[in-house]
């Protein structure tokens, strides 16, 4: 006497061999998907390379969607410094402003005269020209000094 | 008594985290029992072995949607299932739709089938009436003997109502006793 269980099984028990064959070829296709993940020899390193993988993955799916835009945009910009290259002065010209500025030895000496001919205009020799006062200082201070130095603003305020 | 589905515990936990020797045992466990069951129902040899082999593939790459271990088994003959399904969809056979009887009439569904024993000389009758039975109702009848899957277990791999589920085994057994005891 059997159970139908084991009638069943008894049945196809030929079938065993290429079961077998059956179920290493499906360990098989385990193994590739896990070989072709990413290998991970320690646990943090597996976390912080899957974490950069994810950074990289969504960083080239983003530049993937945007494409043809960042061509675009790439394009574009060559022609505009091409066009920049094309307007710029010559380089001997360049050259020259480079040489041209204003040296701060210059600047003193142009401002000395400058005052010297103020000096003329007003008739006094440069020798008695006395240097200019100081630019009278802003009000500063306490706010109360300051409305003092200002009654009428302080008596609107 | 437990049931085979139960009586042991398949590692699972260590599949889904991806051993080898896990998925290994899995496999060795339910080859013979998925194999038996696909055959039964599409009588083809390759075409049953092509069906074990997508079953297994399947139950790798969809395992993490599982979410109680303890029905791997009821999940990987689901998978099983339905690709007989697609198999008979492929080779134009639709389900046989028979009258289903009663429900109120169903008794003696929790007759085990260890219970149904069977004599040497009544193993050729008993897979030649199994054959005559129609596809919904083989079905239902080989995953409870075959896995002594639960009624709530066999209404899930077949994707059935619950109560077609029960009344299905009861006609299927209903008709395998009468052919059995019918004296030839």
């Amino acid at each position: 006497m059997k159970t139908p269980r084991e009638i069943l099984l008894a049945r196809h028990r030929h079938v065993e061999p290429k079961l077998d064959a059956l179920r290493r070829k499906a360990l098989t296709t385990l193994a590739q998907s896990r070989s072709a993940l990413s290998p991970a020899p320690t646990k943090s390193a597996a976390a912080g390379s899957s974490g950069w993988s994810a950074v990289s993955q969504f960083i080239f799916a983003l530049l993937g969607q945007v494409r043809w835009h960042v061509a675009a945009m790439s394009a574009l910009w060559l022609v505009a410094a091409w066009f920049g290259t094309l307007n710029n002065d010559s380089p001997a010209v360049a050259s020259e402003a480079k040489t041209s500025v204003p040296l701060q030895d210059q600047i003193i000496a142009s401002l000395r005269e400058n005052r010297r001919q103020v000096s003329e205009l007003l008739n006094t020799s440069p020798a008695e020209a006395k240097p200019s006062p100081a630019p009278a200082a802003l009000p500063g201070g306490r706010r109360s000094e300051r409305r003092s130095a200002w009654p009428v603003v302080a008596t609107l305020v | 008594m437990l049931a085979v589905a139960e009586c042991e515990q398949p590692p699972v936990g260590q599949a889904r985290a991806g051993s080898p020797e896990a998925w290994d045992a899995l496999f060795q466990r339910y080859q013979l029992p998925l194999y038996a069951y696909v055959f039964e129902l599409v009588q083809h040899e390759q075409s049953s072995l092509d069906v074990v082999q997508e079953t297994f593939i399947n139950a790798i790459r969809y395992l993490h949607t599982l979410r109680d271990d303890h029905k791997f088994g009821s999940w990987l003959f689901g998978i099983a299932h339905q690709k007989c399904v697609q198999q008979w969809r492929r080779q134009g056979k639709a389900e046989v739709l028979l009258p289903e009887p009663e429900l109120a009439t169903l008794v003696g569904l929790d007759e085990a089938p260890d219970e149904q024993l069977i004599r040497k000389e009544q193993e050729a009758e008993f897979m030649t009436s199994l054959h005559q039975l129609p596809p919904p109702q083989r079905s239902v009848l080989l995953l409870h003997f075959i896995e002594e899957f639960s009624l709530q277990e066999i209404s899930a791999i077949t994707q059935t109502p619950l109560g077609t589920v029960k009344s299905r085994l009861h006609y299927a057994k209903q008709a395998l006793r009468t052919l059995l005891t019918t004296p030839r």
